[in-house]
Formats: structure tokens, C-alpha cells, sequence
């Protein structure tokens, strides 16, 4: 679960007292796994500064930003990233344009993980793994793997960006092992026991295939294919009970630099991987329709407040005219003030 | 003779430049990072391998010695850009000032002198004696009666000198080629392209570009050790000019040899350097004053520059040259539905 | 596109080879490391001094460098002029050692002579100025600082303090001040060292010698940097009633005084008329010693324009064995 508790955000604090622009005052959130969280809110609200503060990009001047009961308020935007996933505005800054679909989709498979000088970075394996992704998404970037990404389009790349973000980074047995001691809600020294119970019982069920094959009659080529599928068993085996740390997927306004067709597309697909994998999602938009189409909670700010916050049956009762009048109302106690 | 002579000239020259040319490829394109310390990388380490070789010490440790002085300085100033917040350019520029009282300084510890700097050093490399470089140690020698010394033999020696200059810069490349494959290399490559991208797939960017800014100054101080070795003596002006001849080699080489892939790219920059010294010696024999140098270096990298643009302006012709004979052709058929006169409903 | 770049860059690797071997007089390549008066009149002594003794432009081909400061130039014409011409010279320590260094590596022997090279055993060109070594000889132009020193005590019988200026990073410059140093104190005169490191803080440097309390007499040696910037030198010391001497003619010109200076001219003539030995007699280089200016072989000058502008008069005596260059 993510929660925001009493953050505050400033700009231009040390400048004159005309200069301040308060971006969020005082802001308290929470949100639970699996919701699909759509934010709107007018220039200069709050919503983009709330996913920087989530991200990391910002740190704020007050209050905490909370993850599974652990304070990251603090911790540096490139140590979150294992657990989120970001889309950004601008489709040209989430991929490296200068390196190609499969160099792109390496980088984000290695999110999380420590980056080795000495493991040379691409892996047959990972690349079938990304055709078959790619193959989902029907926009024929799995046969241009080897394609230099700045000669795409926006909404090509965005996808892009979308897959990068949402795809699927195995953690190694330490870090599934750390992260499950630090977010899962058990004492410490019971949740260790557990984990290491669970990985030799794993382990031993490994090595009694691995040494089945040793003595089969099987080719060389045929056991190291075995013995790779033994391997991915055990890894699927301890990530379906450890795996704690789903990705939380933050958009900002993802599809707000795309043609109308391109970004109907591209939130199609949002849509379909979000619901696929029951992602909590949090997804900055300008455009209310699309905020009251998906999703099922809607959060409206406004000069750095929440002013509406709705889920399920209420949200989908409201139609555009009735945020367009919330937010009239909101601006007019503003000037009233 | 003279023609063998004049590309032996050239490549002892280029060889070392090569090296310079990719460090300096290293921050300029892969980090797009203007890093001002080449020239006191290069003047470091040429100080450190000069001093080391003079003072009788193994030239294989002097030329590492040299490598490890230039990662130093490159980290400086990747610390002083990503942890200070200095702007990139003046954090180049500062790390190039303290280069040069610092290079005063490892000078200085020249062997026999009085006091804490030197300005100049020079040695002399002789079969058996104290210094010795990479060269000099695989250089066949001959006994010259006239003179009563060993002198290298001709042309071999300096064949020689050229065949580790080559060994040494192919082994740079290739390392670059394997360490920028990496999940690391790769992860540097992404902070260079987009920041806000690799800091958001969990690369910590400011250690990344210390690393990366390290490693170039380091091949540049290894190419200054090269140059060293081949010039046997070093001063406060052994770098002045090397940092133009580094861009201008990467420009040029982009420029002629293209830069399809990664491979492709770096293979660009060192023929770069190569080619780029091809011209301005030759320019020169052919009769070119002396003071026109500079005049050809600037015209020689706006040339470069430019040839992208004369690509495209060529191809755009030749385009446009199609399509109009592809009308006329229709047009004389008397078939104009395809020339995009449509009509409105 | 390439195809073609590499066909032409042939073609002109092998013109260039050509045209330059169709010469029959004898070469004799020149490498200067920078602009600079001195450097130019010891050139130009240089190939007098070799007409003076029957090799003139009919005989002899000068083949000319100049590095513009940048050691990138200074080296690859080094290794070019080496191989091409019969015999090379190299004015300054720079171009000198360049040169011995690509004639070593090419294995050559031709000679090789320097001049203007302050130290020539520190710089490694020789290993004593008793004689040459091997291929190499040359000039040097030490100068004769300690006269020059006699001549600071002539002008100012009372002198107390002097100041010695000059760029930390020329070696030259450092040997000299050494060399200063050491006469002065052994004069009984303090000395105050002040160095700059280059073109930009001439003035400033010069500013601070120069309103040090009590000081009586600045002391330049020759410095190229200095030597490129006496401007500077020249409006700092305006008005402060201080004495400069400075290392050589040209220089002085520029911001000093008075001084007893090595007459570059001679100093390239001497050299010329060793090189004119050289070929004539066909010996090697190495036997001939390496030449240094003696007290006789240098002139007294002075600048009444910058003894008037700056207020500073000198005795009569020694106005009297100047000669005044303005």
C-alpha cells in the first residue's frame, strides 16, 4: 500500500514571497494494491508534482511518502525504481534514442538490480522473453528488435516506454529475500526463517531434477534445455510466493504528446496490461472523459488539495459536466478568497 | 622511401591521437558531456609516465601509473560536476587549471632535482640504458662503427614502434567495444541519451557519469603516455592543441566513415584521427605556410560537418529529379489521376 | 564516397613523396617552436653565418617550420624535417629536443644542431658543453647573467633589493634565475622571486614586484612568455621608479632599461659557421663543442625611451659603453 501523509510542496522558497507557488499543501493519500487511480486537476494543481514526489524526483518539504510501512520519503529516485514503473509525458525522454528496442528492453529488465561491468548485457533468453511482450501489444515492434528506437514514432515509443515500465524484472533470491523481510508484516526474524525454509525445500526439489537428468539418456543439448526449464520452475516457484513488491505504475500524462488515434491506442493497451496484471496504477490526465472512462477511482486537485475523491459505483456515475462544474466551484471559492 | 616515410610519419603521430580521439568520443558523444580536462589528462600523463621512464622505473608500469593519474583526474571532475553541481563545462575547465601546477609538480620528482618543480624533462632511451620505453625494449639496434653507439635500425625500429602504437589503441577499442556491452556499459550509454530515463530504470546517474568521465581521462593520460614515449621528453606545452585535434577527428571520422552502430562508431573515430592527420601533412608538404595550419583545421571541420547536409541535399535532388521525370512521363501518357489533382465532392 | 576519399588521399601521399624528391641542393630544415624576435634573429644569424662561409640560397635549401606554441605541430614537423633534410636545426629547447628525439627513433645520424637552447645538458641534448655528443651540437644562449647582475650594481651602487621575475613553467627562465639568484646573494643583495604562470597575469605579477617595499631593481631573464607580453610589464613598473634589467636585447626594448645582452644575431651566425664546418669538412657534429657567449661577444644596450617614460636615469658611465636601440 502507498500513502502520502501531510505532504507539502513549495517552489521557489527562496525567492521573494510573490514567487512561492505552492504545489501541494498538506496532501494526505492512500492507496491500496490494485487500484487504478486516475488524477485530474487543473495547470499548476498538484497532480504531476504528487507522481514526482511518489518517484522520487522531488523530495518534499514536509510530510512522508510511505510504501508497504516503509519510509522512502527520502530514499534517491534510482533506488525506487525497482518498485515503480514510469511513463513520461514527453514520449522522447523514456526511451534512449540512440540505442535500439532490445538495448532499451534490457536496461529495463535490469531495473532493480545491481548493473555488472563484467556480464555481457544481452542474454538469448531475455530476447525471447520480449518478442513474446512485444507480440502482445499488436504494433509489429517485435520485428524491429534491432531497430534504433529514435527512428520510431511517439506513440510507438511510448509503448515502448509502457512495456519498459510494466515488465516484469526478475529480482534474484536476495533481493526477493530483503524485500520480503522489509514489507511483508511479519516480525523480521520469523519472516527470514520462512523465506529460507521455502528456498531449501525449493532447492532440494531443483537438485533432485537436476541430478534425474545427469543420469537420463538425454543429449547434451537436450538436458541443458531440461536443466534451464528446472531452473525457471524454481524461480517461478519463489516468486509466486515471495514476489510482495508488485510494481506500482505512475503515468503522466503518457499519451497527452500523441495524436488523438495514436493516444485512443495507447491507453487501450494501458488499460489492458493495468487490468491483465492488476497493477496499482496512478494516471495523471488532462482529458476528463478518459479520467472517468478508466480507472476505477478518481482524484481531483486543485491548487494543491484534493477536492474530489471517488471509487467504484460513485465514480462511475459522474459524467464530464459534473467535473467541469466541481472544478468552476473550486476556482470561484479561490477568487473568494 | 619518402612515400614510406611520410605514412610512417603519420600514423606515429595519428596512433596516440586515436586513443585521444576516443577518450574524448567517450564523454563528448556517449555522456554529451564537453569535458575541457583532455588536454590536462593528456598533460598529466605524459608528465607521470615521462617522469616515471626518466627516473629508470619499468615503462609497462610507468604507462599504467599514467592510466591510473588520468582516471584520478577524471574523477575529479565528475565529482565536481554531479556532487557540487558545477556546470560540466567548468568543472572541465577546473580540474584543466590545477593540471598544470600539478603537472609543475610530478615533474619535479624528476630524478636530481633540486628543488619542487621542473618545467621541462627530457631522457634518453639507449640500448641498455636507465630509461627505457615500450618502444625501445622490442627495437632492434645496430652498431653504428662511425659514431661508437647503437643506433635503431631503420626503418624497423620505427615499424616497430608503430605495430605496439596499433596494439595498444586496438586493444583500447576493443575493451570499449566489451565494457560498453555490458549491463553497466549499457546502463552508462542510457544516462548519456536520457537521464530522467535511466534514473527512472534504477541507474544511479551521478556514479554512472563519474565512471564514464573516468575512464576516458584515463585512455586520454594513456595516450599521453604513448606520446611521451615516442617524444622522450615533456613540458608545460606538451598538450596545447590536442584537444581540437581530438574533436576534429571524431568529426571527421563521423563525417566519412559513418556511424551505423556502436562498433561502426568507434571504429569512425579512430580512422578519424588517422585521416585527419593524412590531410594536414599532407597539405603541409605540398606546400601549405606553416600559419595556415589553424585556417585548415577550422576549414577542415566545418567541411566535415557539413557533409551530412550535402548527403541529404544531394539526395533531396536527386529525389526531386525523379518525381519530375516520373510526371512528365505520365503527363505525356495523358494519365494525370496520379499527379494529385484531386477533385473536391 | 569512401572509395573515392581513399583513392585521392593515395594519390596525394604519393605526389607529396615525389615532389620533394626532385632536390638536388643540400637541405637543411629549420624548426622554430614560436613567433618571437629572438628566435627570428638567431634564424636569420643562422643562414647569414652559413652564406658568410659560401653556402648561400644557391647551395643550400632552407626548409622552414614554425610550431605556432602547439607541441602536436612542433613534433610532426620534427619527425619530417629529420627525415628529409640533410642536416637540421633546432632553435630553442622545445624544437631541439623534438628534433634529436625523432632522429633517434628514425635511427639517423645526420647533424643536428640547436641554438638558443639555454641548458643543453639538462635538456639531455648533450651531456657536457665541452663538447657535442655523437650527431648533436649547438649554441647556447646562457647569459652572462652574472655580468648582467655587475651591471644592475653599476647603475644603482647602493642597490638592496631586487626582484627577479619570470614564468614558473619555462625552464629556461627557472636556470636563469637560479643563476641570478646565487650572484646576487653573493653580492650581499636580497632577492625577491615572483613568478607568473602565464599571459594573463604578466601584469599582475609585475605589479606586486614592483610596489614591493624597498625594492631597487627588477631582473628579468629571457622568457618567452614574458618576452610576448612586455606591455604589461612596461604599464605596471610605469612611475614606480624602479630599475629593470632584462635578460636580452629585444625584451628590453620592450619594458626594460639597460642591459648586457647576447646578441641573437651573433649567437645564430656562430651557429652557422659551425654547420658550415660541418659540411665542409664532412666531420661529425659531436666533435665540435657546443658555443657559449662570452662577456666580449655581447653588447651593452639601452632604451632612453623607456628610461625617459618611466623616469629612471642611468649614470653616465654606462649610458656612455650603451648603445641606445630606440
Amino acid at each position: 500500500m502507498l500513502e502520502l501523509k501531510n505532504v507539502s510542496k513549495i517552489f521557489n522558497l527562496t525567492g521573494s514571497v510573490e514567487d512561492e507557488r505552492i504545489a501541494l499543501d498538506n496532501v494526505s493519500l492512500q492507496i491500496k494494491p490494485g487500484e487504478f487511480v486516475t488524477i485530474i486537476g487543473g495547470n499548476g494543481s498538484g497532480k504531476s508534482t504528487t507522481l514526482n514526489i511518489v518517484s522520487g524526483s522531488l523530495i518534499p518539504d514536509s510530510g512522508k511518502v510511505i510504501l508497504n510501512d516503509v519510509d522512502i520519503t527520502k530514499m534517491p529516485e534510482h533506488r525506487r525504481a525497482a518498485y515503480f514503473g514510469r511513463v513520461f509525458q514527453d514520449p522522447l525522454i523514456g526511451t534512449a534514442a540512440d540505442m535500439s528496442v532490445l538495448e532499451n528492453l534490457e536496461i529495463a529488465y535490469q531495473r532493480g538490480r545491481i548493473h555488472s561491468p563484467i556480464t555481457w548485457g544481452f542474454k538469448k533468453a531475455d530476447k525471447e522473453y520480449f518478442i513474446e511482450e512485444l507480440k502482445r501489444f499488436d504494433l509489429g515492434l517485435e520485428n524491429r528488435l534491432g531497430q534504433k528506437v529514435g527512428v520510431m514514432s511517439g506513440g510507438q515509443r511510448q509503448a515502448l516506454t509502457l512495456l519498459m515500465a510494466t515488465i516484469r524484472h526478475r529480482p534474484t533470491i536476495k533481493m526477493m529475500r530483503r524485500d520480503y523481510i522489509l514489507f511483508s508484516q511479519k516480525d523480521k526474524v520469523q519472516a527470514a526463517n520462512e523465506f529460507d525454509a521455502e528456498l531449501e525445500t525449493n532447492k532440494i526439489i531443483l537438485k533432485d531434477k537436476l541430478d534425474a537428468l545427469k543420469n537420463s539418456n538425454l543429449s547434451r543439448k537436450e538436458r541443458r534445455i531440461k536443466a534451464k526449464e528446472a531452473m525457471f520452475e524454481f524461480d517461478q516457484a519463489m516468486l509466486a510466493k515471495f514476489d510482495l513488491t508488485k510494481q506500482i505504475l505512475l503515468l503522466d500524462e503518457h499519451t497527452a504528446a500523441l495524436d488523438p488515434k495514436t493516444a485512443r491506442k495507447v491507453l487501450e493497451l494501458t488499460n489492458k496490461i493495468v487490468c491483465e496484471n492488476q497493477m496499482t496504477t496512478l494516471m495523471v490526465t488532462h482529458n476528463m472523459k478518459d479520467a472517468l472512462t478508466y480507472g476505477n477511482r478518481l482524484i481531483m486537485f486543485h491548487s494543491g488539495h484534493i477536492i474530489l475523491d471517488v471509487s467504484g459505483k460513485e465514480k462511475q456515475k459522474l459524467k464530464v459536466d459534473d467535473l467541469l462544474k466541481m472544478f468552476e466551484e473550486a476556482d470561484e471559492k479561490l477568487i473568494n478568497e | 622511401m619518402e612515400v614510406l616515410d611520410i605514412i610512417l610519419n603519420i600514423l606515429s603521430s595519428g596512433l596516440p591521437c586515436c586513443l585521444l580521439a576516443l577518450g574524448i568520443f567517450l564523454t563528448y558523444r556517449i555522456l554529451d558531456f564537453a569535458d575541457l580536462t583532455a588536454e590536462g589528462s593528456f598533460l598529466l600523463g605524459a608528465c607521470t609516465a615521462g617522469v616515471m621512464i626518466f627516473n629508470g622505473v619499468n615503462p609497462f608500469l610507468a604507462t599504467l601509473a599514467s592510466i591510473g593519474v588520468g582516471a584520478i583526474c577524471g574523477t575529479i571532475t565528475g565529482v565536481l560536476n554531479r556532487y557540487l553541481k558545477i556546470p560540466k563545462l567548468l568543472s572541465g575547465i577546473i580540474t584543466l587549471t590545477a593540471s598544470a601546477s600539478i603537472a609543475l609538480l610530478i615533474m619535479g620528482m624528476a630524478s636530481g632535482n633540486a628543488g619542487l618543480f621542473k618545467s621541462q624533462i627530457s631522457f634518453n632511451v639507449e640500448k641498455g640504458g636507465a630509461s627505457q620505453t615500450i618502444y625501445s625494449l622490442f627495437t632492434p639496434y645496430v652498431y653504428d662503427e662511425a659514431f661508437g653507439i647503437w643506433r635503431v635500425l631503420s626503418p624497423w625500429g620505427e615499424i616497430i614502434k608503430i605495430a605496439i602504437m596499433a596494439a595498444v589503441v586496438a586493444l583500447a577499442m576493443l575493451a570499449i567495444y566489451f565494457f560498453f556491452g555490458t549491463e553497466y556499459g549499457m546502463a552508462i550509454r542510457a544516462t548519456g541519451m536520457s537521464e530522467k530515463m535511466a534514473k527512472a530504470q534504477g541507474i544511479n546517474t551521478d556514479v554512472a557519469t563519474i565512471i564514464c568521465v573516468a575512464i576516458s581521462n584515463a585512455i586520454i593520460a594513456l595516450a599521453g603516455a604513448l606520446y611521451v614515449q615516442e617524444a622522450k621528453s615533456a613540458s608545460a606545452i606538451t598538450a596545447t592543441g590536442y584537444l581540437v585535434i581530438g574533436l576534429a577527428s571524431i568529426i571527421v571520422g563521423e563525417a566519412v566513415f559513418g556511424k551505423r552502430s556502436f562498433k561502426n562508431w568507434i571504429i569512425s573515430v579512430s580512422l578519424g584521427s588517422i585521416l585527419y592527420f593524412i590531410i594536414v601533412t599532407i597539405a603541409i608538404r605540398l606546400g601549405l605556410p606553416t600559419e595556415f595550419k589553424s585556417l585548415l583545421y577550422a576549414i577542415l571541420i566545418t567541411i566535415a560537418l557539413c557533409i551530412p547536409f550535402i548527403k541529404n541535399g544531394v539526395n533531396s535532388i536527386h529525389l526531386a529529379r525523379k518525381r519530375k521525370s516520373e510526371i512528365n512521363k505520365l503527363s505525356e501518357k495523358g494519365d494525370t489521376k496520379d499527379v494529385g489533382t484531386q477533385e473536391c465532392k | 564516397m569512401k572509395k573515392l576519399t581513399v583513392v585521392m588521399l593515395a594519390a596525394s601521399i604519393l605526389a607529396a613523396g615525389l615532389a620533394s624528391s626532385c632536390e638536388k641542393k643540400i637541405k637543411i630544415g629549420i624548426l622554430q617552436p614560436v613567433e618571437h624576435e629572438a628566435l627570428d634573429v638567431a634564424r636569420k644569424g643562422f643562414m647569414e653565418g652559413l652564406a658568410e662561409k659560401g653556402y648561400d640560397t644557391s647551395k643550400v635549401k632552407f626548409v622552414y617550420r614554425n610550431g605556432g606554441g602547439k607541441e602536436a605541430d612542433i613534433s610532426s614537423y620534427a619527425k619530417s624535417l629529420v627525415s628529409r633534410c640533410d642536416m637540421s636545426l633546432g632553435i630553442g629547447t622545445g624544437a631541439s629536443v623534438s628534433l634529436k628525439s625523432a632522429a633517434t627513433d628514425k635511427g639517423l645520424t645526420k647533424p643536428l644542431l640547436f641554438t638558443a637552447v639555454t641548458d643543453p645538458v639538462d635538456a639531455k641534448l648533450v651531456s657536457s658543453l665541452d663538447n657535442g655528443e655523437g650527431f648533436v651540437t649547438g649554441s647556447s644562449d646562457m647569459q652572462p647573467i652574472a655580468d648582467q647582475i655587475l651591471l644592475i650594481k653599476e647603475c644603482i651602487p647602493s642597490v638592496d633589493k631586487v626582484g627577479i621575475l619570470y614564468t614558473s613553467s619555462e625552464s629556461n627562465s627557472e636556470a636563469q634565475a637560479k643563476v641570478a639568484e646565487a650572484a646576487l646573494t653573493l653580492s650581499g643583495i636580497t632577492t625577491v622571486r615572483k613568478t607568473c604562470t602565464g599571459p594573463s597575469d604578466v601584469s599582475s605579477t609585475s605589479l606586486a614586484l614592483a610596489s614591493e617595499e624597498g625594492i631597487d631593481a627588477i631582473y628579468i631573464p629571457t622568457d618567452n612568455n614574458i618576452a610576448a607580453n612586455t606591455d604589461a610589464v612596461k604599464t605596471a613598473v610605469a612611475g614606480k621608479n624602479v630599475l629593470v634589467v632584462a635578460g636580452e636585447e629585444s625584451m628590453m626594448k620592450g619594458c626594460g632599461h639597460v642591459t648586457l645582452s647576447v646578441d641573437y644575431k651573433a649567437l645564430g651566425k656562430v651557429t652557422g659557421h659551425m654547420a658550415a664546418e660541418i659540411l665542409s669538412k664532412g666531420i661529425k657534429a659531436g666533435e665540435l663543442p657546443v658555443k657559449t657567449m662570452t662577456k666580449e661577444e655581447c653588447n651593452y644596450v639601452m632604451s632612453a625611451a623607456n628610461c625617459a617614460s618611466s623616469g629612471v636615469t642611468l649614470p653616465d658611465e654606462v649610458i656612455a659603453k650603451c648603445t641606445n636601440v630606440d
